[in-house]
């Protein structure tokens, strides 16, 4: 090697120079290359991928040199030949310029094309997404358009996959802070990679609760896409240009009955209640009787305490207080088929919105792909397309944008309605909530226990019986209890012959009976039948009709079919029209498919709700809510 | 992959390094010699070329020896079967069988192997939320994640897309049902063991009904007979219910209407073949059914039903017959181990095979591509599905066993008197299409075959096309 050393000339010198310029340029143009990967979709990538091709081509004129050494310690005649024609030079540079952007165009491309033809559409990315209840049908339309969108823009591929999930506001609230533990993996859903619950308020009031929890909520992009103003949906027109206090007087005066979704289980009703306190400028006094009304609204009208759509759909003749969105969508017959009577909408001059916030949420170990998908989605809702989606969806889009059908007069509403579009201010909800929990009233609330021979059934590998998780799920909700509230507790059947009821603490005062009732609970062995119609016979007429100063409801628990031979509809015509609201809470075998339980329920303005033997506590805790007068949190 | 690949041939040294030169050892592909010298003699620059020959050589030679090493010898010190030590994570669908069984073996796996104890991380019951929250933790890397709990239909794509590892060759399948395993196998290889599976059966309500129907003209001819006089207890108001509802019970029980006809939906090829006169045959079966008439052969309302629905309906009486998987019995059987329902059963009822092929439904376990106990993770799966634990699932929990000898034991055979139906009816199961975009093509075959219903079972002409892009995942 020695008889070498004379060789290094500058040349030799320079070569860990070109080396390292080989590599960089390399490295540099292949990164570029990858980054425009796919058919360019914008100027940008365009640009990117001819710089990118162009520095790929530089390399490959570096990399050239050193071919051309290499072939030159095999044989040298090379060097000879490239002394003697300069041009050679160039010639190679141009053409592997050209070539390498000809590659960058065509290899992708083919490269995908093949992929595609082979093999069909890569998997598109999963985005997780969350939504309220009441927006889960729209946002699943919504995402769809959006897969749509992407499989256009992919030869058909499309490139996200978005599964839309609907929550309580409690709850997905809840699970944001505790930034997702296992729990409430399996309670609620998958973790969200994008959230859009139904008003910033939710995303604040979680960022607030996060903080006992010490999460840092990792919100990424926050901004609302839409808008829908809290409105009032009547059969007849009333004079426009009012403000709520004004309507809400206009109503009284004609003797209107008008209800309001639940607070505990929509934004819209803790949005509607937040308008109309702050019109009313409301006291205790004003409060109290607009929450009076209203609930004598939902009584008489034997309405469920739910949702805007429970309340649209049930079809009774009282007008309800909710959002734009919702009455429009009722008025096209989505949820519940063509309206029995169209509802018309009136806008007052000083009503809140909701501002349909976009949430993306960047948890750690989300794949690049997911997290461009969840991104995407949401430069898409902000795009001509998606914004269009959005109106089709019955929602305004922020910015300046035409509204179009369905937000016409063909559905009730006005195109050209002016209303507040700001966000409301948390500390006036939170204020008009603290309000609401002193106005609205108690519950009295009978219970009535499965405590059949099923209910002994193990649910885990301790020996824990369905029974013993049924009691400590009541234990749970009764710390909701106010002690304006009363309770009573029964089990059925009887005894292990498996008929009749027996009491456990008659229905009285809620204030420190929540021991009383664990005790007696836990003295309970289950044996015998179902006696299931018949415990709803006799426990809707023990509670009594409402005073109407409280709500009185009767919840049955049960984890099986009746065996008390009652028919159905001869229960259904007996407990109807007493002034009592049934829930079913159905657990193991029992379900709320049954059109007898759903029926029975449905017409006292109660419900039926499906419990898996883990999601117990959440359902009951939801139920009674709704139920007790006390703080709902 | 645990067989390594070939080595490169024929780049071994023929020439020994001259004389005087160092040993092979091959210089860095920096520092290699300088270029030819501006014009010395010819000679000198054939004496260098040689030595330069010489050098390449062996730096040729080291290379393809430390080549050789490293693909031979390095794996064979680095061998180790001993599973890796550590957590061990299930991502899994919700356990819905009887007292958390699938809780109680993995207790059973923690004590006898303490240095990786295993935990089911369990998600929303809903399949759909299932499929996306394991494809979203796949695609992110699986932080966490050794084994996903992963439903039959989902093998292709999970395996396609490289999420999980495929097992070795010499995996020991020895005991498995054939058409559990067959749902493990992509693209010829095994990803997976299966951990329980499932068949349709029809339920029949006895006295009213002797015989089981062998095919469906004879379940009508039953439904019109038995219909038109009454007998005893509660008097049924139509023949038949299956779970109609928009979700993945109606691709269930539409593609089991085209197979009962002797119809196919995708061939063996990936063809789409729906369009043949048997398939047609078996949609029109379900739209001529759910028509008003006098008897009603099928519920209208099973369209809105799904398996709890429909188990309701056949326990109120409503019905003559009923399509639903074995976890129905538990409900209508008071003897039934679960021990479900209460006092005596509203109605009698047999089971037996469906009047044509199941879909084959069941779960398989895979260990996670970015699993980082992956022996681990194989040995708990074998663990899971060894027979001791098919046979306690399906004993104490109700899941079907994917080992046929489950189904010869004398305590299962006493326990559930549907086992030896069950294992028939699983053995002439099919699978449904088997396709990377499964989700996709599901929700495509139940739009087409609810555009079909409503009008009188007729298939729209474009159903063909429609379905064979969504195979490949088109939307």
């Amino acid at each position: 090697m020695t008889d070498d050393d004379g060789d290094n000339d500058g040349r030799g010198s320079a070569r860990p120079l070109v080396s390292l310029l080989v590599v960089v340029s390399g490295a540099l143009g292949i990164s570029l290359q990858q980054l425009s990967a796919g058919t360019p979709a914008t100027t940008a990538s365009w640009v990117l991928l001819i710089v990118g091709s162009c520095i790929g081509g530089a390399a490959g004129i570096l990399a050239t040199g050193l071919f051309e050494r290499l072939l030159a310690w095999a044989g040298f005649g090379w060097a000879f030949l490239r002394r003697r024609t300069r041009m050679r030079t160039v010639v190679v540079a141009a053409t592997a310029c050209a070539l390498a952007v000809a590659a960058g165009l065509v290899i992708p491309v083919a490269y995908e094309t093949l992929h595609r033809y082979l093999y069909g559409c890569p998997q598109p990315a999963a985005v997780r997404v969350m939504t309220s209840v009441e927006q889960l049908a729209a946002a699943r339309r919504v995402a769809g358009a959006y897969e749509v969108a992407t499989a256009e823009q992919h030869h058909g591929c499309p490139t996200a996959d978005l599964y839309v999930y609907g929550a309580g506001p409690t709850e997905s609230r809840a699970a944001v802070a505790s930034g997702w533990l296992n729990d409430a993996l399996q309670r609620i859903g998958p973790r969200a990679d994008v959230w859009l619950p139904d008003s910033t308020l939710d995303v604040s009031a979680a960022v607030a609760a996060s903080a006992r929890f010490g999460v840092a909520v990792p919100i990424a992009e926050q901004r609302s896409i839409a808008y829908s103003p809290i409105v009032l949906a009547a059969p007849t027109a009333l004079p426009g240009d009012q403000q709520w206090r004004q309507l809400w007087a206009e109503i009284g005066r004609l003797g209107w009955d008008v209800v309001r979704p639940d607070p505990a289980v929509s934004s819209a009703g803790v949005l509607a209640t937040a308008a109309l306190y702050a019109s009313l400028g409301a006291p205790v006094a004003a409060a109290r009787d607009v929450e009076q009304r209203l609930e004598a609204a939902l009584d008489r009208g034997r309405y469920p305490l739910g949702t805007s759509q429970d309340l649209l759909c049930h079809g009774g003749t009282a007008a309800v207080i909710t959002t734009e969105q919702a009455v429009v969508r009722y008025n096209q017959g989505l949820g519940c088929g063509p309206p029995e009577r169209p509802l018309l909408v009136q806008y007052p001059n000083d009503t809140i919105s909701e501002d349909h916030p976009f949430v993306r949420l960047a948890w750690d170990g989300v794949a690049a792909t997911t997290t461009a998908a969840a991104a995407g989605f949401g430069a898409w809702l902000g795009s001509d397309d998606g914004r269009r989606e959005l109106v089709r969806a019955g929602l305004r889009p922020t910015g300046l944008f035409a509204v179009g059908d369905p937000l016409t007069e063909q559905f009730g509403a006005h195109a050209g309605a002016v209303f507040d579009r700001r966000a409301p201010q948390p500390k006036a909800v939170e204020d008009a909530l603290r309000l609401y929990e002193r106005a609205h009233r108690p519950g009295r609330v009978l219970l009535a226990l499965d405590a059949s021979g099923s209910m002994q059934a193990g649910v885990d590998r301790a020996g824990t019986t369905r029974f013993q998780l049924a009691s400590r799920g009541v234990t749970g909700a009764l710390d909701l209890m106010s002690d304006r509230d009363e309770f009573g507790l029964r089990i059925f059947p009887a005894d292990g012959r498996g008929a009749g009821t027996r009491e456990l603490l008659p229905i009285g005062p809620a204030a420190g009976r929540k021991q009383a009732a664990a005790d007696a609970m836990a003295a309970v062995r289950p044996a015998g039948g179902t006696p299931l119609l018949q415990a709803i016979l006799d426990g809707a007429r023990d509670v009594g009709a409402s005073p109407g100063d409280r709500i009185a409801s009767l919840v049955v628990l049960t984890d099986g079919n009746d065996t008390s031979g009652r028919s159905p509809s001869e229960v259904d015509a007996q407990v109807r029209g007493r002034g009592v609201r049934v829930f079913v809470v159905a657990i193991g075998e029992a379900s709320c498919g049954t059109l007898a339980l759903r029926d029975v329920t449905a017409h006292t303005g109660g419900g039926c709700y499906d419990a898996g033997l883990d999601t117990l506590d959440d359902v009951l805790v939801a139920l009674f809510g709704l139920l007790w007068g006390g703080d709902t949190g | 992959m645990t067989t390594p690949p070939t080595p490169p041939p024929g780049d071994d040294p023929p020439t020994p390094p001259p004389p005087g030169d160092d040993p092979p050892t091959p210089p860095p592909p920096d520092d290699d010699p300088p270029a030819p010298p501006p014009g010395p003699g010819l000679r000198d620059r054939i004496r260098r070329a040689r030595g330069r020959a010489g050098l390449l050589a062996g730096f040729v030679a080291g290379v393809a020896v430390a080549a050789l090493a490293a693909v031979h010898l390095v794996p064979l010190l680095d061998r180790d079967d001993g599973p890796e030590r550590g957590d061990l994570v299930i991502l899994s669908g919700r356990d819905d069988g009887d007292g958390n069984q699938r809780q109680a073996l993995v207790d059973q796996w923690n004590a006898l192997h303490p240095d990786n104890p295993a935990r089911i991380e369990e998600i929303a019951a809903d399949a759909d939320a299932q499929h996306s929250e394991m494809v979203a933790r796949a695609q992110g890397g699986g932080a966490g994640v050794d084994i996903f709990n992963l439903d039959v239909t989902w093998t292709a794509e999970f395996a396609s897309s490289d999420y999980i590892r495929p097992l070795p060759d010499t995996q020991d399948v020895a005991g498995f049902l054939p058409a559990p395993l067959a749902t493990c196998r992509y693209r010829g290889k095994l990803w997976g063991l299966p951990f329980n599976t499932d068949a349709g059966l029809l339920y029949y309500r006895t006295p009213l009904v002797t015989a089981a129907p062998a095919n469906w003209a004879q379940l009508v001819n039953t439904v019109q007979d038995v219909l038109s006089r009454s007998g005893p207890g509660p008097q049924p108001v139509a023949g038949w219910a299956g779970q109609l509802r928009d979700y993945e019970g109606l691709t269930v029980n539409a593609l089991e209407a085209i197979w009962g006809a002797g119809g196919e939906v995708v061939d063996g090829h990936g063809e789409v073949v729906i369009d043949s006169p048997e398939a047609q045959t078996g949609l029109t079966r379900l739209a001529a059914g759910l028509r008003p008439g006098a008897p009603q052969v099928i519920l209208p309302d099973s369209v809105r039903f799904d398996e709890t629905a429909t188990t309701q309906a056949f326990a109120g009486g409503k019905l003559l017959f009923m399509r639903n998987w074995p976890v129905a019995h538990r409900a209508l059987d008071p003897a039934d181990p679960a021990g479900g329902a209460d006092g005596a059963a509203a109605v009698g009822f047999g089971v037996a095979k469906l009047p044509g092929p199941s879909v084959l439904g069941g779960q398989n376990l895979a260990v996670a591509r970015q699993s980082r106990h992956p022996r681990a993770a194989r040995a708990l799966i074998e663990f899971l599905t060894g027979e001791r634990s098919q046979q306690l699932l399906f004993e104490r929990g109700g899941f079907a066993a994917t080992r046929e000898i489950v189904y010869r034991d004398a305590t299962v055979v006493k326990l559930y008197r549907y086992a030896p139906t069950l294992l028939d009816a699983i053995r002439s199961a099919h699978s449904r299409p088997v396709t990377a975009h499964y989700a996709q093509f599901s929700e495509t075959f139940r739009q087409v075959v609810l555009e079909a219903l409503a009008d009188g079972g007729q298939l729209r002409a474009d159903a063909k096309p429609r379905l064979q892009r969504a195979l490949q995942g088109y939307k």
